[in-house]
């Protein structure tokens, strides 16, 4: 059986009329005129079929030779029957579909277990060999955009209590101070009372703790703000923010870079984002809970006033949180809740003495001045 | 030292020098519409599915379809490149831009309050830039030297950094002349890329001028100044009664939104033109008869079917409920359990979106191009000799990344 063909030699792009026979384990190609005939072994015919033409090519030793040839489709199919299914289709280099499902679903594998094991634990390791310096010049950085972004949040202007009241002000170093006796810390720590309508609190790198005015305003006693404030201590303790900016830094270089475009990338990058960044804090919240029953404990203070706070400012199932709240950076559980009254159960006999007396629990109170209009 | 010559490898035909075309040839290029929407799915949906990775193979596989249905005198163009090699070469260019990125990061945290924003300035707008414009010099020889046309290969010469010296030199000198020297910048680079432009043994020519192009070049730039001066004068309170105001803000809106999108595509259209007709290989001449109208038309149509598809699912999301849950999104925990969900929503829209993009912008401007363009002297291409050792290819070549910037 034979057919006409368009053959080009690699070498011009000109094309010559070739008659194309089918041999045993090869295909014959007969000049038109004088010369010898060519012959293409099967296996190194490559096939790509374009409308009503076969496009066929030749691949030497994994290596495209130039050599084209052109045929009708129909007359090649019937020349190879049964063996044109066996015929390699592809590029040279190219790898086979087998193989590209086969290291997909690998690197599928490979970029969740980074995802969800790799950077955590890429962050956990890397937060020890950050010397404290650095955690500081970090928090120094990031502090003016947590300052614009809670100003933009909550509408005003950030205004730190307690820079112009000496009263306040020694009021919650006392506390600061007696919270951390005997505690090994690797620089000081600076505490400033917020003063936006936000219920929340928290620490950034280098030992920068914020609480908002609302713990004031909505605690009933001293120790329900050192429960909170000792929370908080366990976070820079613990180097939690630091870690969460390593982990969050890692995270969307690595989904920036894998997916590398925007359409694709951003949805995921979102979600990414959300569903790593809550497994990662529960666990860190317990350990700050247990150092703030800790702290507590040592300064003799009541470890379970931080459950008494939490209960007053979270009736649970309360909707339309905002995500600025203490509840949605802090989420407390039952678990929790329940969790702090098991550690604390081993001083649940002994007399507890607030860490702060009356005068000075008056003077923090009153450390951001009368309330603000709105 | 012996240097090959052409001769050397055209005698390793088997069937001695082929007959020559009798007279002088020429023809339009042809663009073939085959079917395509199938891929477009396909290749969307593996890519979502791979958290991006397939996308390497997807673009090959667009790669293959356009190069394939460009054809000329009977005969498809050919790509040869595979998903493969596109892949090394992201991991490659990972290796370059992710240092950059973590030392932007690092300077920027731990730079100071003026060293800081100095060095990650410098990284970010300097160092960059200049990296992805090698890079893209770089990208274009892999995408030539993984074209044939007939058998014979394409290839570029020339270097990344020689490209790059010639983007800030003709960078400065536009910005001295406050834009005005843009179309010299263009050709400069255009003439770079053309007259190392290789098929076969054939090397590309550039003798394209800019001065042509001033007068579609200097409506844009002109039109931009009114727009400039129009947000200056609202900004700062120049017009200061309201109805001056508005009809100047309603002007610049116009402007900016209507104007001079076409004047941009009006100029592109005369550099496409000019640029077709100032390029030859030997003595084959190309001529082109795109029309801006023809060009404005595709980018209405696309414009009008994005905002049909946001419409579309924006009345989805309203009539399935989908809008709400975007609302309580806000909880974290509520939107881990409608994940699932949502994760389908976002494929499904963009697995729309690439069909639109393929379909209603990219394929139809492709095919405009291409039909525009005659080619001249085709008998010429029986001089035309395949250069040997081009295949010798490191995988330095496949830069081609995902940073595509083609088009």
């Amino acid at each position: 059986m034979e057919s006409p063909g368009r053959y080009f030699d690699g070498q011009r792009p000109v094309p010559r009329t070739v008659t194309v026979r089918r041999m045993a384990n090869a295909l014959e190609l007969r000049p038109e005129g004088e010369g010898p005939s060519l012959v293409w072994p099967l296996g190194e015919i490559r096939l790509e079929p374009h409308g009503a033409e076969a496009h066929l090519h030749r691949v030497v030793a994994d290596r495209d030779t130039g050599e084209r040839l052109t045929l009708p489709r129909a007359a090649f199919e019937l020349m190879m029957g049964p063996a044109l299914a066996s015929l390699s289709k592809g590029r040279a280099g190219e790898a086979s579909n087998r193989r590209i499902l086969v290291w997909s679903v690998a690197a599928i594998g490979s970029v969740v277990f980074l995802l969800l094991v790799g950077l955590p634990l890429f962050a956990r390791l890397a937060v020890p060999l950050v010397p404290w310096r650095w955690e500081e010049a970090i928090g120094r950085s990031v502090e003016p955009q947590v300052v614009e972004f809670l100003a933009e949040r909550s509408g005003q202007s950030i205004r730190f209590c307690g820079r112009d009241n000496p009263a306040g002000r020694l009021a919650l170093d006392a506390m600061v101070s007696r919270l951390t006796a005997g505690t090994a810390l690797r620089g000081p720590l600076v505490v400033d009372v917020v003063d936006i309508p936000l219920v929340n609190a928290f620490a950034m790198p280098g030992g920068r703790i914020y609480l908002f005015r609302p713990i004031l305003d909505k605690a009933e006693g001293p120790d329900e703000v050192a429960g909170v404030l000792a929370h908080e201590i366990g976070h820079v303790l613990n180097r939690d923010s630091l870690r969460a900016i390593i982990h969050g830094g890692a995270l969307s270089l690595v989904i920036g870079l894998v997916i590398g475009d925007v359409t694709g990338g951003s949805t995921l990058a979102i979600m990414g984002k959300v569903l790593a960044g809550q497994a990662y804090s529960r666990e860190n919240e317990s350990e700050a809970d247990r150092v703030s029953v800790e702290l507590m404990q040592k300064a003799g203070a009541d470890p379970r006033a931080i459950n008494l706070f939490f209960r007053r400012i979270s009736p649970f199932g309360q909707a339309n949180r905002s995500i600025t709240d203490l509840l949605a950076a802090h989420p407390v559980t039952e678990d929790r809740i329940a969790e702090v009254e098991r550690l604390a159960a081993g001083s649940a006999g002994s007399a507890h003495r607030p860490i702060l007396d009356t005068g000075e629990w008056q003077a923090l109170k009153s450390i951001c001045g009368p309330a603000r209009k709105p | 030292m012996h240097v090959p010559t052409i001769q050397r490898t055209a005698e390793s035909s088997p069937w001695g020098p082929a007959p020559s075309s009798p007279g002088e040839q020429s023809d339009s290029l042809d663009a073939v519409t085959a079917p395509l929407a199938g891929q477009v799915v396909a290749g969307t949906l593996l890519t979502v599915i791979t958290f991006g990775i397939y996308r390497f193979w997807y673009k090959t596989a667009l790669r293959r379809y356009y190069w394939r249905n460009t054809r000329l005198a009977g005969d498809g163009f050919e790509y040869t490149g595979t998903g493969r090699e596109l892949f090394v070469g992201f991991l490659i260019a990972l290796a370059i831009v992710v240092p950059i990125y973590l030392a932007g990061t690092l300077v920027s945290l731990f730079g100071g309050q003026v060293l800081g924003p100095t060095l990650a300035g410098i990284l970010g707008l300097l160092i960059m830039p200049a990296v992805v414009q090698i890079l893209t010099y770089r990208a274009r020889r892999y995408r030539l030297t993984r074209t044939r046309y007939r058998g014979v290969q394409f290839h570029q010469s020339g270097s990344g950094t020689a490209y790059l010296l010639r983007t800030v030199w003709w960078l400065v000198l536009s910005i001295v002349t406050l834009g005005i020297a843009f179309p010299f910048f263009r050709r400069a680079l255009e003439r770079y890329k053309i007259e190392n432009t290789w098929f076969g043994s054939a090397q590309g020519s550039f003798e394209s001028e800019a001065r042509p192009l001033l007068g579609a070049w200097m409506a844009f730039w002109v039109v931009g100044l009114v727009v400039v001066v129009l947000f200056g004068g609202i900004t700062t309170d120049a017009m200061s009664d309201g109805i001056g105001a508005m009809f100047g803000a309603l002007l610049a809106l116009i402007l900016t939104f209507f104007v001079l999108p076409f004047l941009w595509i009006r100029y592109r259209v005369h550099e496409f033109r000019t640029f077709t007709a100032g390029t030859r290989f030997g003595v084959i001449t190309f001529a082109s008869t795109l029309t801006t109208g023809a060009v404005t038309w595709i980018w209405i149509r696309y414009y009008l079917a994005l905002f049909g598809l946001m419409l579309a699912f924006g009345g989805l999301m309203a009539v399935t409920g989908g809008l709400p849950i975007l609302a309580a999104g806000a909880n974290p925990l509520v939107l881990l359990g409608l994940a699932p969900v949502l994760l389908i929503a976002a494929a499904g829209f963009l697995v729309a979106l690439a069909l639109v993009t393929e379909l209603v912008f990219r394929r139809p401007l492709w095919a405009l191009r291409v039909r525009s363009v005659t080619v001249n002297r085709l008998d010429a291409l029986d001089a035309v000799v395949q250069q040997a050792g081009l295949n010798a290819t490191g995988i330095g070549e496949a830069f081609d990344t995902g940073f595509d910037v083609a088009g």
